[in-house]
């Protein structure tokens, strides 16, 4: 036989650890990690959330090109020599349903969890 | 007796039912997957203290069973299962050494256990071991929602025994109170 | 012993014939129609996906304006052509949107939009000489049918980039249907139909934000149902200072510049959705309400340039804002008539 007092002791033990994990964990930073690929081909993946210094790197595609630069929590294509520049003019690229495309050179920058937005698909 | 036995265990096992199909439908702000008040816990308490360990099984089985049948989801009925026999277990373990005063103590240790059970579900099913991140808000709530149903099942055990002497409620063998 | 045992065994069918309800879904990806194509399906069988990728292809083989062999191409080329008989009900479609929209959605235009240097070539400002030049060749009713033979007046010349995608999302949810594939997310670039549910509950639909931040600026929930948007927030150019869209009004031969920055029309077709998501957009804010009050088969979200929105009542309660403070209208059909 238990008495209660030792019962009530143990669950307010339980109960002040798990209510300080519960507020650490709630305030990280979630994980956000991008894929980009050219062709059909998976170039790298990075995670948005890690980014100490925004940093910038070249695709390349035939004769064409993707500069993307990417920052903390978000990404974009800065500059592209596609005729229209649809990439470009996407803007940030936060990790959402919709991904950013450059059609003359196959480039498609997608989320691979793709918890960030709550939509299933974005039209645009 | 066993005619007695079983319309109780028939009446329970239908509220069982019902509060885990109304329940679904209560929206709680806490933006946690698996996070839910476990009021059908009440049911399963009460049969474990009032009745035996043996109904209490037979009913929360029915209940997971037909209930996620109702809901119409299988990843559900694998959560519920995982949950609800874990959160069982734990009842059992603590069944002997508690007094019906106690039940409470018992709600909140087996809507841990539940919480505990659908995680593992969780992550097995989705194969991501991320999710166990959510564990201890699981807790907390269990200690929380546990703490509720287990005093709801408290009071009921105690008052219904008084009231309805002849049904047929197992005794324990009566505690000195704490 | 018998009746203890029931119970049991009865739950054990239950869970069987529950777990018959297991599900999983397939994505496939590819480049097609000149933009990124998204296809999720749920439970397809076999080569279903397979067979979505090539009807997607073929109609692109047959509708293009730039690909050599295209009946379009061709008709464009030689001014007079017979269709097959899937590229003539597509036109005929096409032909009837034109009218119903009062020319606001004109499949002619082509001819303008080359001259402005969206499709080929390098985007300009066409002088206002050229503009005039070009303005009498556009007009659908430059094209005559005879069954399925149709001929282009005044050399004009025909796109159908403006319901293309729309007419396609159409015929491949059929193929799903015809394939026991119930449950599907189809995006042609952007061009979206749902159909039926998303593990039990309705699809969430975003629409993108014209304003180039990114993230969506509100959604909708829905089930079997098409959703186009139109806008000029990614294919335009500027020069000296102003900005020029890709949509070009067929009446006056300049992109269109009105309080629109996005239409997104949400229907039960999807053509129908594209073409009037074009027109919509064409319109501007009063020709499109009365366009709804006359017509309203169908519901809209309009995004305008000042960050305001309206969206018809049948979407009222399925509707969710990324951000709780954007201005709201909420247009009833009652109100246009």
């Amino acid at each position: 036989m238990i008495k209660t007092k030792i019962w009530v002791i143990v669950i307010s033990l339980i109960l002040t650890v798990s209510a300080a994990l519960s507020v650490i964990i709630f305030t990280l930073p979630k994980k956000n990690v991008v894929a980009i690929y050219s062709d059909g081909e998976l170039l790298r993946e990075i995670d948005l959330s890690e980014v100490a210094e925004p940093y910038t790197f070249k695709v390349e595609h035939g004769d064409g090109f993707n500069e993307i630069l990417v920052e903390r929590g978000r990404i974009r294509v800065s500059f592209a020599d596609c005729p229209d520049r649809c990439c470009v003019n996407y803007g940030w690229y936060y990790g959402g349903a919709s991904p950013v495309v450059c059609i003359p050179h196959k480039l498609v920058i997608k989320a691979v969890n793709s918890q960030k937005d709550d939509f299933d698909v974005v039209t645009g | 007796m066993k005619t007695k036995r079983i319309a109780l265990d028939a009446v329970l096992t239908a509220l069982a039912l019902s509060v885990f199909i109304i329940e679904q439908q209560i929206p709680l702000p806490i933006p946690v997957p698996g996070v839910k008040l476990g009021l059908s816990n009440v049911v399963t308490l009460f049969a474990l203290f009032a009745v035996s360990p043996l109904d209490a099984l037979l009913i929360l089985s029915l209940r997971i069973g037909i209930g996620n049948v109702f809901a119409g989801s299988v990843t559900g009925l694998i959560f519920s299962a995982a949950g609800g026999l874990l959160c069982y277990v734990t009842e059992l373990i603590l069944y002997k050494f508690l007094t019906d005063r106690q039940i409470w103590v018992c709600g909140v240790f087996g809507a841990i256990a539940h919480g505990v059970g659908q995680i593992f579900a969780a992550v097995g099913v989705s194969a991501t071991a991320e999710i166990f991140i959510y564990l201890p808000v699981l807790i907390l709530c269990g200690i929380v929602t546990g703490a509720l149903t287990g005093s709801l099942a408290q009071v009921s055990v105690i008052k219904l025994k008084k009231v309805f002497p002849f049904l047929p409620f197992r005794r324990k063998k009566e505690e000195k109170q704490n | 012993m018998k009746k203890r045992l029931f119970p049991f065994v009865f739950i054990c069918v239950l869970f069987c014939a529950v777990l018959c309800g297991c599900t999983r879904y397939e994505l496939t990806e590819f480049f097609a129609l000149d933009t990124f194509v998204t296809i999720t399906a749920e439970k397809p069988n076999g080569d279903v996906l397979k067979k979505a990728e090539k009807l997607v292809k073929d109609y692109e083989d047959k509708l293009s304006v730039t690909k050599d062999g295209s009946e379009i191409k061709r008709l464009n080329e030689s001014g007079t052509l017979t269709l097959s008989e899937e590229v003539a009900a597509l036109m005929k479609l096409s032909l009837s949107a034109c009218e119903r929209t009062d020319g606001a959605l004109d499949i002619t235009v082509y001819p303008l939009v080359k001259a402005w240097g969206f499709t080929v070539g390098e985007k300009k400002v066409p002088s206002s000489e050229e503009l005039s030049s070009l303005l009498p060749l556009v007009g659908y009713e430059n094209v005559t049918v005879t069954g399925n033979a149709f001929t282009l007046e005044n050399g004009t010349e025909l796109d159908l980039g403006a319901v293309a995608k729309g007419y396609i999302t159409d015929k491949l949810v059929k193929l799903f249907k015809e394939n026991d594939v119930k449950n599907a997310l189809i995006s042609l670039g952007g061009n979206v139909y749902v159909a039926g549910k998303y593990g039990g509950r309705d699809w969430n639909v975003g629409i993108k934000s014209p304003f180039g931040d990114g993230k969506a600026f509100c959604g909708v929930k829905l089930s079997d149902k098409a959703v186009v948007t139109s806008g000029q927030y990614q294919r335009f150019f500027e020069e000296n200072g102003k900005v020029y869209g890709h949509i070009i009004d067929p009446a006056t031969g300049v992109p269109v510049d009105n309080e629109f920055s996005s239409v997104t029309v949400i229907g039960e077709n999807g053509f129908w959705c594209d073409a009037l998501s074009t027109a919509l957009f064409v319109m501007g804010k009063d020709k499109a309400l009365e366009f709804y009050g006359e017509h309203g088969d169908f519901d809209f979200i309009l995004i305008m340039k000042d960050g305001s929105v309206a969206i018809s009542e049948g979407i009222k309660d399925a509707f969710s804002l990324a951000d709780e403070n954007t201005p709201l209208t909420v247009i009833k059909r009652s109100d246009k008539n």
